[in-house]
């Protein structure tokens, strides 16, 4: 009897040997570690994985080895030994589903796999929405937007969707600064998926960061959608280093994207740096993108109060929320019109959480203040819809990287200027598709080309600009930082000079000016230490073209004075071309020096 | 561009929102429910396990049970994990009449007219929100108590 079962299991392992034998023939056959599909599996986009974690991999050297991690996952899958959780096709639902539709299920084990199949339940994945978070005001960290993956349920609201993330595991508030933005640009972080209920997202980007959002349905159907999900439960703890400019947040959608649609080539647009924004015009040009919704930020719906509200609104709004108005009062105030006090109240309410979300009210306060708020306006009724103005869709907007050509005349003489910049926005590009007010620039690179020969215009490393107009409910400062080679300088060729200033702006639909104090360092033979007092004026003059000036004057720590101004028209061609029209007034040493330029500009 | 703070704090905030909303000596028994289900505020589901709970784990409150008057409204776990987390984009909601999370918590509960449903929830913000820190069990509790 013991004989006779031994003999059993022999035979058993000897068949599920022929069948790992089998398997592992016919991959090799088809050469399926060569196929695009294992190396999307893989996160492979060349010889070497991207994912940095040893759990990620079965083979030893699995993650420089596609051929070998295929055939230990061959192995592992064909001959699974346990056939719950801890089975290798539990961990990995996407490589074994791959196989089992290239290899056929012969041999391959029915398995228990209770985890991931509650989560399938709990997420009753349909469809699959891109979401782009647009830039913070004032933030630079978040100019360039982050986007992340939507999974839609059967559910109508799209609140009780999860949100699939990825993210640098670190915390800003806790590390130097400094250290931080190293370590994110060189990969110092470990990077995590992560799978939050979408409302969550939503209270952190829309409401506690006050950025708009908007959102993209992608033309999937479920069977690319379970193939997603599948990978993305193989990623459950897995570790990418994360790099600020390439493998970031964005980037690491793109893979998913792909696994679920295996002939799409959203990578393929990127070659060194990815900017969220150009991820969503890669998800387009894929064909990917069949349908666009908005959701405007807190910060949007309280500009959007203040639009509705006369000044008096306005005043009690806030002497609401910081409790120094009883809402009763408001109510029972009969020479108000009723719609009025309605918006009134609704203002209100979101300005005391604002000032919960700035820590300038402590908890217990706030919850009497709003909920007092809140009972006054319940008893008002049904009233209007606030009107929200639906800002140009990001994806309208112009592209990252821009090419330039110039000619004009530099006192007299005619010159010409050829340009590039890689990223990303400055203010005298067209917003359509930008908040305006916001430019984030890095290496922007201009060579003048006139009598004398060639010689370099402008080079900058890096410069940021926050106008954040001051409103009734918000009163934000502005600054500008530069660093870089420019012709602010009182000789007559490029010299470097950084800056960090702040002041103030106003502002409307018409536009913003703004005033600002630049202290500035200025790098000759000597060394320079100046102060810039800068006023300027931006007017959008439609069809997202604008005029800008500005002045400015200066002084040098050894007694020079200098004025500088400029005037500047942009006209917004198409989506990607525009023609700025420019003229530039420096004092220099030796006398003022005038340019009239027409540029011709490019973003791709 | 990268939101660098990490999930598990919201994850933690999330959970910590859940629980201290529990109550389990509320009429319709939801405090308990929850208690019971360790995971649903977890939400976590790549980090954390998902165990205990079902998306179809639903517990209908029919007439007479547990101190409630006829309730038509199915209670659920899904719902509970919703409120708690936006308790007060909830009660803005509920003051001016209706909302996207209004619209939600309609469809958790199984209502049907979701326009009446915000009316009424409107027109009895006082007995929803009995004060400022009314917690999550008390508020569906009384939705429940309102709408029955």
């Amino acid at each position: 009897m013991y004989r006779f079962l031994i003999m059993l299991m022999i035979l058993a392992s000897v068949v599920q040997a022929n069948v790992v034998e089998n398997a592992l023939d016919k991959a090799a056959d088809m050469a399926l570690a060569e196929s695009r599909y294992w190396h999307l599996l893989l996160h492979m986009p060349g010889d070497l994985s991207e994912v940095d974690d040893p759990a990620f991999f079965l083979a030893p050297d699995g993650r420089e080895n596609a051929a070998s991690e295929l055939n230990a996952t061959i192995t592992a899958l064909y001959g699974e030994t346990r056939f719950d959780d801890n089975a290798t096709g539990c961990r990995f639902p996407a490589r074994r589903t791959w196989l089992q539709k290239t290899l056929g299920h012969e041999g391959l084990p029915e398995l228990q796999c209770t985890a991931y199949e509650t989560l399938v339940r709990k997420m009753d994945p349909q469809s699959v929405t891109l979401v782009f978070s647009a830039a913070h005001i004032n933030s630079p960290a978040s100019m360039f937007g982050h986007t992340f993956l939507r999974i839609d349920s059967s559910y109508e609201s799209k609140m009780l969707s999860y949100a699939v993330n990825y993210a640098a595991g670190a915390d800003p508030d806790k590390e130097n600064g400094v250290v931080f933005a190293i370590k994110g640009l060189f990969g110092g972080y470990p990077g995590f998926y992560s799978l939050l209920p979408y409302y969550e997202k939503l209270k952190e980007y829309r409401d506690t960061e006050q950025r708009d959002v908007w959102e993209y349905d992608l033309d999937l159907d479920h069977d690319e959608v379970m193939a997603m999900i599948r990978h993305i439960w193989e990623l459950k703890g897995v570790y990418n280093w994360y790099y600020f400019f390439d493998e970031n947040c964005s980037y690491n959608m793109l893979w998913l994207m792909e696994i679920a649609r295996p002939d799409v080539d959203v990578r393929g647009h990127f070659a060194y740096h990815i900017i969220p924004m150009e991820t969503v015009h890669a998800t387009e040009e894929e064909g990917l993108v069949h349908a666009k919704h908005y959701r405007p930020s807190k910060r949007t719906l309280l500009l959007a109060y203040e639009r509705v509200l006369d000044g008096r609104g306005e005043t009690e709004a806030m002497a609401l929320a910081d409790g120094l108005l009883n809402p009763i009062a408001v109510l029972n105030d009969n020479g108000r019109d009723p719609q009025m006090k309605r918006y009134t109240l609704e203002a209100a309410s979101e300005l005391a959480e604002y000032r919960l979300m700035k820590g300038a009210v402590d908890k217990a306060a706030y919850s009497e203040r709003f909920h007092a708020i809140l009972s006054a306006r319940a008893a008002l009724g049904k009233g209007e819809t606030l009107p929200v103005t639906r800002p140009r869709n990001p994806d309208e907007g112009h592209r990252a990287t821009r090419a330039l050509a110039a000619t004009g005349w530099r006192d007299g003489t005619p010159y010409q200027r050829i340009g590039i910049r890689p990223a990303y926005h400055d203010l005298s590009d067209s917003d359509v598709g930008f908040m305006p007010g916001t430019q984030i620039e890095f290496l922007d690179l201009e060579a003048r080309y006139d009598r004398d020969g060639a010689a370099v215009e402008k080079a900058t490393i890096v410069s940021i600009t926050s106008i954040a107009p001051q409103s009734a409910f918000f009163s934000p400062f502005s600054w500008r930082m530069r660093a870089g080679w420019d012709q602010s300088f009182l000789s007559r060729d490029a010299v470097f000079g950084t800056t960090v200033g702040a002041g103030f702006a106003a502002g409307g639909t018409w536009g913003y000016g703004y005033l600002l104090a630049e202290p500035e360092i200025f790098i000759t033979d000597k060394g320079y230490g100046a102060l810039n007092t800068t006023a300027g004026v931006l007017f959008e003059t439609g069809g997202g073209a604008k005029l800008a000036g500005e002045g400015g004057y200066r002084f040098y720590a050894d007694g020079m004075r200098q004025w500088t101004g400029k005037v500047k028209h942009t006209s917004r061609l198409s989506q990607n071309n525009a023609l700025k029209l420019s003229f530039e007034y420096t004092d220099k040493t030796d006398g003022p020096q005038r340019s009239f330029s027409a540029t011709f500009v490019h973003y791709y | 561009m990268k939101k660098v703070l990490v999930s598990l704090a919201a994850v933690a905030a999330l959970s910590s929102a859940a629980f201290a909303g529990v109550n389990s000596q509320t009429g319709c028994g939801l405090g308990a429910m929850i208690i019971k289900d360790d995971s649903s505020a977890i939400m976590l589901a790549l980090q954390a396990t998902t165990n205990g709970t079902s998306a179809n784990q639903t517990f209908g409150i029919t007439s007479g049970t547990s101190g409630c008057k006829r309730m038509p409204l199915v209670m659920n776990d899904r719902a509970a994990e919703f409120v708690a987390s936006n308790m007060d984009q909830i009660a803005k909601e509920v003051a001016i009449g209706g909302g996207e999370s209004v619209d939600t918590l309609a469809e958790l509960l199984n209502v049907e007219d979701k326009a009446a449903f915000a009316a009424s929830l409107q027109q009895n913000y006082n007995s929803i929100y009995t004060s400022g820190d009314v917690k999550m069990a008390d508020v569906l509790d009384n939705i429940a108590t309102v709408e029955g």
